[in-house]
C-alpha cells in the first residue's frame, strides 16, 4: 500500500515523524504545533509541560452545538531493535511501508499516539469539514505516567464531551478505564547469623503478564505461591527462618517467578515432601489457567537469616497481601474487572523487606479502600505503605449521549454494531473525567499494533477508514 | 386438566409412598434406616448399617456383568422439615399426606422430601428389580445431609469397592453436575470481656443488602453487611473514635451472605463528627455497589449500652472482620468463570465474653480450604482471636476425562435425542465425601425433577419421575 502524503492525515503523520518526540522530549514538537496554530490563525494554549490546546470555531450551521474536545498524546515510547542505534533526541524516524503496515526502520513508530495527533491536525487544517467548536488537546508525557494530562488546567476547556484518540482501534470504543497506583510496603528487618541447613526454593513456569490486561485470566502469582509453600511448612510445625526472598521487578507485572532461601533444623525429607505436596495441590488448582507451574527445592547454604520474629512477620504479611480481582462489572458482557491488585515485587534487602503492589480501579473510592486494606495489613506487621504513580480511573456509566451517537454513525458506515468495551489499563480519559465529572467520553482511532516495541505498525487501510468514521462522527455532533 | 395418578403399581412410586409413611427428618432417620435394613433382609441382600444410620446395600452383578466394574448409587434419606403456619403436622410421628396436583406430587402443608427420597425410592426399585441387568451395585443411603452432610462424612472406605458413583441428589433429569464445591466452616472466637461504660452509646446499622447463598450468589459482587460495618467502624477508628463494642450482630444464619448488621458501641466522639467521618465511606459504598447491591442503607442512631469490650479488643475485632477475605478468589475460566475458591463472612454474634464470627471457605479443592484456614489463623494470631471450631465437607473438581460421564452422555442422547447438560456449580453435595475417600472416583449426578425443596411448596414432577427411572435403569445396564 502507498503511504500517500496527499492525504492530510498521512502528511501530518509524516511531519510529526520528522521531529523527535520521545516522552519528556516534546518541546520541539509542541513548538511545531504552536507554529501550526499560528499559521492557521487558530487560538492556542501552550503550557509549561508543553501541552498544547488548539481551538477551532464551529463550522457554519454548528454554532449552537456544544463544544467538542478531541485529544491525543504527542509523546512516544522510544525503543530500538537489537543492534540498531537511533538517537531519539535528534534523528527523524525512517518510515517505510510493508504490505498495509506503516513502520519505522529499527525503531518504534510512535503511531501511539502520532496517529491521534495527525488526525487532529488534519481536522484543524480542513475548512471543508462540518463540526462543532473544537478544542484539540495534544498532551505530553503520557507514556511515563499521564504526566502532561494531569497538569492540564480546567480553564483550558469549555467542552463537556470528548473523543480520545488513544488506542481504541477503529472497531471499538472504551466506556471505562482503570485508574492506577503503586503501593510499596517497607518492613524494617534484622538479621542474625545462621548455622542451620539451608534450602533454596524456586517457583517458576508461570504465565505472568501485564496486570492491566491479564489480572482476570486466573493466572497464579509466584510471590503468593511462594508464601503458600512456606506457610505449608509452618502449618506442619516445621520451624524455619527466611534467609532470602525475591521475585519480580515491576509492580504491574504478575510475578512470573520467585525464589526464597530458608534455614531450618527440620527433617530434610519432611520439608521436601511437604513442599512437593503443596506444589501438587497448586498444579491441580491451576491446571486450566496456568498449567506449567513448577516448584523446586535444593540444599544450599546461608550465613545469615532473618531473626525469627521478622521472618514470621515477612511471611505472614506477604501471605495476607491481596492479589487478583477484587470486583467485576456484572452489568456488561464478559464481566470485566473494576478493581484488582497485583503483587509485583518482593525483595528482602539489607535493612528492609519491600513489597510492591499495583492497585487498579475504575472507581477512585474502591482504590482508596484497597489502599486502606494494604495499609492496615502493613501496620499489623510493622510495615509502612508508600504510594506513587497515581492516575485516576474513568468509571462506567450506563448512559452516554456521545456513545449513542457514535454507535449510530458507526453502524451507518460499517453495517455492524460498534464494540463497546471496558478496559482495566489506564489512559488519559480518567484525568478529564476527574477535572469534569460531567465529561461525556468516547475513544476512537485507527488500528496500530505491537506498540512500545520496534515492531510497532500503523494499519494504513484502517488509518483511511477511521478518518472517515472520525469526520462523520464530528459532523454528527 | 385432570390430575395425574400417583400409581403405586410402579415400584419407584410404591417405595416413595412407603418412605413417606415413616418420619425421616434430619437426625431422625433411625426408623427409616431400620426399615431399609428390613428391606435388605427381605430381599436377601447384604448390607451395612452404621452408627450414623447410614445404610449400604450390596447387590451382585447380573449374569454377563460379572466382570464389569461396580457402581455406587447414592441418595440421602433425611429431609428438611418445614410446614405452613396452619399445619399441625408433627414431623416426629406423623406420616406425610401425599396428594397430586396436576403432574406434581405434594405433601399437605409440609415439605415433601422429594429431596431426596426420590433417590432413595429409585435405589429400592433397582434393588428389588430382578429383571434389570446391571453391574455389581453398592446402594448407599446416607443420613443428616441437610444439616451438614454428616452422614456422608462418616462413611468408611471399607464400605465400598466401586470407583464409579451415581449420585441421585438434585441434578434434575436433564443435567449432571461435573464439579461441586466443598466447604470448611470455621467459628472464629475473639475473646473480649465486657466492662461497665458510661460513654454515649450508638448503633451503626447496615441494611438493605441482597445477601444470598454462598454457593450460588458469592460471585454476584454483592456486599456483605458485616464487612461493611467493619469498614465504616474502621473509618471512625482512623479518626481516633476509641470505640468500645457492646454488641456486634450480623446476618441471621450461620451461612449465607450477611444482609444486615447492627453494631452497638460507645465512644466519646461527637455524633456529628462521626457522621462526617462516615459520609465519604457511605458515598463510596453507594458507588461501588451501584449496580450489584443498590439499596444499601447506613444508619447511626443513639443506643443503650451499660458495658462493652475494651478499646483494644474492639479495635482488633474491627480489623479482623475488615481483613477477613470475602468473595471469589479464583475462578475456572473454561467453565464460564465458575468460582473455584471463595469465602464468606457469615453470622457474627456476641456471646458470653466473646464475639463469634462464622466463616466459610468453599472450593472443590481441599488445598484451597487449607489456604483459607491458614489466612484465618494468621489473622487470628496477630489479632488475638482463635478458630474455636471447624468442620469440613468435600467437593470434587472438574475432570476433563470421565468415562462414566461419557457413557451417560451417550445413553442420554439415545433416550432424549438431545445433549445432556453439563453443569459446573459452586454449591455442595455428598459426592465430595466419596472423592475424598477415593481420589480416583468417577462421579455423575442424575435424578427426577423436584422443586421448591426446603419449603412446604415442595413438589416432585411425576412425569419426570417416570422418565428418569427409565433413564437410570438404561444407564445402569450400559455400565
Amino acid at each position: 500500500m502507498e503511504f500517500d502524503l496527499s492525504k492530510p492525515y498521512c502528511f501530518y503523520f509524516n511531519e510529526i515523524c520528522k521531529i523527535p518526540h520521545g516522552s519528556k522530549n516534546e518541546k520541539a514538537l509542541s513548538d511545531w504545533l504552536v507554529d501550526f496554530a499560528r499559521a492557521h490563525h487558530l487560538a492556542y494554549i501552550q503550557d509549561e509541560l508543553w501541552n498544547v490546546v488548539i481551538d477551532k470555531p464551529a463550522s457554519v450551521g454548528y454554532e449552537s452545538h456544544p463544544t467538542l474536545l478531541i485529544q491525543a498524546h504527542m509523546d512516544m515510547i522510544t525503543e530500538c531493535a537489537p543492534g540498531v542505534t537511533h538517537d531519539f533526541t535528534r534523528e527523524p524516524l525512517e518510515l517505510y511501508v510493508e504490505g498495509d503496515h506503516l513502520r519505522a526502520k529499527g525503531t518504534t513508530l510512535g503511531a501511539d499516539d502520532g496517529m491521534g495527533c495527525a488526525y487532529m491536525l488534519a481536522i484543524l487544517a480542513d475548512d471543508t469539514l462540518a463540526h462543532p467548536a473544537l478544542e484539540c488537546c495534544f498532551t505530553t508525557q503520557e507514556e511515563v505516567g499521564l504526566v502532561g494530562a494531569q497538569a492540564l488546567k480546567p480553564e483550558y476547556f469549555k467542552a463537556r464531551r470528548m473523543i480520545n484518540l488513544d488506542g481504541a482501534g477503529e472497531i471499538k470504543t472504551y466506556m471505562s478505564m482503570g485508574g492506577g497506583e503503586q503501593v510499596t510496603l517497607h518492613k524494617p528487618i534484622h538479621w542474625q547469623s545462621n548455622a542451620k541447613p539451608a534450602y533454596r526454593v524456586r517457583i517458576d513456569g508461570l504465565l505472568g503478564g501485564h496486570s492491566g490486561g491479564m489480572i482476570d485470566k486466573e493466572r497464579a502469582n509466584a510471590g503468593k505461591l511462594m508464601t503458600r509453600l512456606l506457610a505449608a511448612l509452618e502449618r506442619e510445625q516445621i520451624s524455619f527462618e527466611i534467609a532470602a526472598f525475591a521475585g519480580g521487578t515491576k509492580h504491574n507485572v504478575i510475578m512470573p517467578s520467585a525464589a526464597a532461601t530458608i534455614v531450618s533444623d527440620g527433617d530434610e525429607n519432611q520439608i521436601v515432601e511437604i513442599l512437593k505436596r503443596c506444589e501438587q495441590a497448586i498444579r491441580e488448582e491451576y491446571e486450566l489457567s496456568d498449567p506449567d507451574i513448577r516448584a523446586t527445592v535444593e540444599k544450599t547454604s546461608a550465613e545469615r537469616a532473618l531473626d525469627p520474629q521478622d521472618s514470621a512477620d515477612v511471611l505472614h504479611l506477604a501471605y495476607l497481601l491481596p492479589y487478583g480481582l477484587k470486583a467485576r462489572n456484572l452489568t456488561v458482557a464478559d464481566n470485566p474487572p473494576i478493581t484488582s491488585v497485583n503483587l509485583g515485587v518482593i525483595a528482602v534487602g539489607e535493612e528492609e523487606a519491600t513489597f510492591g503492589l499495583s492497585a487498579r480501579s475504575a472507581l477512585d473510592c474502591a482504590m482508596e479502600e484497597l489502599k486502606e486494606e494494604i495499609t492496615l495489613l502493613g501496620e499489623l506487621y510493622g510495615a509502612k505503605a508508600a504510594f506513587s504513580g497515581w492516575y485516576p480511573g474513568w468509571k462506567y456509566e450506563a448512559k452516554s449521549e456521545i456513545r449513542e451517537i457514535m454507535k449510530r454513525v458507526y453502524f451507518d458506515i460499517y453495517g455492524k454494531p460498534l464494540n463497546c468495551l471496558i478496559g482495566h489499563g489506564g489512559n488519559e480519559c480518567g484525568v478529564f473525567k476527574r477535572m469534569f465529572p460531567d465529561m461525556d467520553i468516547v475513544t476512537s482511532g485507527a488500528i496500530y499494533g505491537c506498540i512500545h516495541t520496534p515492531d510497532e505498525f500503523l494499519d494504513l487501510a484502517s488509518f483511511d477508514r477511521a478518518w472517515i468514521l472520525l469526520t462523520k462522527l464530528i459532523a454528527a455532533l | 386438566m385432570k390430575d395425574m395418578e400417583f400409581d403405586l403399581t410402579k415400584p419407584h412410586c410404591y417405595y416413595f409412598n412407603e418412605i413417606a409413611k415413616i418420619p425421616h427428618g434430619s437426625k431422625n432417620e433411625k426408623r427409616l434406616s431400620d426399615w431399609i435394613v428390613d428391606f435388605a433382609k427381605a430381599h436377601g441382600l447384604r448390607y451395612v448399617q452404621d452408627d450414623m444410620y447410614n445404610v449400604v446395600i450390596y447387590k451382585d452383578a447380573t449374569k454377563g456383568y460379572e466382570d464389569h466394574p461396580g457402581v455406587i448409587v447414592q441418595a440421602h434419606i433425611d429431609m428438611v422439615c418445614e410446614k405452613t403456619p396452619e399445619s399441625t403436622h408433627n414431623f416426629e410421628t406423623d406420616p406425610l399426606e401425599l396428594y397430586v396436583e396436576g403432574t406434581h406430587l405434594r405433601a399437605k402443608g409440609t415439605t415433601l422430601g422429594g429431596d431426596d427420597c426420590m433417590g432413595a425410592a429409585y435405589m429400592l426399585d433397582i434393588l428389588s428389580d430382578e429383571k434389570l441387568e446391571h453391574p455389581y451395585l453398592e446402594c448407599c443411603f446416607t443420613t443428616q445431609e441437610e444439616n451438614g452432610l454428616f452422614g456422608a462424612m462418616a462413611l468408611k472406605p471399607e464400605y465400598f469397592k466401586a470407583r464409579r458413583l451415581i449420585n441421585l441428589d438434585g441434578a434434575g433429569e436433564y443435567r449432571t453436575y461435573t464439579t461441586l464445591a466443598g466447604a470448611r466452616n470455621m467459628t472464629i472466637r475473639k475473646k473480649a470481656a465486657q466492662s461497665p461504660t458510661d460513654a454515649p452509646a450508638y448503633c451503626l446499622g447496615v441494611h438493605g443488602l441482597l445477601g444470598g447463598r454462598t454457593g450460588d450468589d458469592i460471585g454476584k459482587e454483592r456486599a456483605n453487611a458485616g464487612k461493611l460495618a467493619a469498614r465504616l467502624l474502621l473509618a471512625l477508628e482512623r479518626k481516633d473514635a476509641a470505640i468500645r463494642i457492646a454488641d456486634f450482630v450480623s446476618a441471621n444464619k450461620k451461612a449465607g451472605i450477611a444482609a444486615d448488621a447492627d453494631v452497638v458501641f460507645t465512644t466519646r466522639m461527637a455524633q456529628s463528627e462521626m457522621q462526617a467521618a462516615l459520609e465519604p465511606i457511605q458515598a463510596a459504598i453507594a458507588e461501588e455497589y451501584e449496580f450489584s447491591d443498590p439499596d444499601i442503607t447506613v444508619t447511626l442512631t443513639a443506643a443503650q449500652a451499660e458495658q462493652a469490650a475494651d478499646e483494644t479488643e474492639s479495635r482488633e475485632l474491627i480489623e479482623l472482620i475488615r481483613l477477613l477475605p470475602f468473595g471469589v478468589f479464583q475462578r475456572f475460566l473454561p467453565l464460564d468463570g465458575l468460582p473455584s475458591f471463595s469465602a464468606n463472612v457469615g453470622k457474627i454474634e456476641t456471646v458470653e465474653g466473646a464475639f463469634e464470627i462464622h466463616y466459610a471457605a468453599r472450593s472443590p479443592f481441599e488445598s484451597c480450604m487449607d489456604e483459607a484456614e491458614t489466612t484465618v489463623s494468621i489473622l487470628c494470631g496477630r489479632l488475638n482471636a482463635e478458630i474455636a471450631a471447624k468442620n469440613d465437607y468435600y467437593g470434587y473438581r472438574y475432570l476433563k476425562d470421565s468415562p462414566l460421564r461419557d457413557t451417560m452422555d451417550r445413553v442420554f442422547m439415545a433416550q432424549y435425542g438431545k445433549l445432556l447438560l453439563h453443569v459446573a456449580a459452586h454449591g455442595g453435595n455428598e459426592c465430595g465425601a466419596f472423592k475424598h475417600m477415593f481420589p480416583d472416583m468417577d462421579i455423575v449426578t442424575t435424578g427426577a425433577i423436584y422443586a421448591k425443596h426446603h419449603t412446604p411448596e415442595e413438589y416432585l414432577d411425576l412425569e419426570s419421575f417416570d422418565r428418569s427411572i427409565r433413564f437410570l435403569k438404561t444407564f445402569l445396564t450400559a455400565l
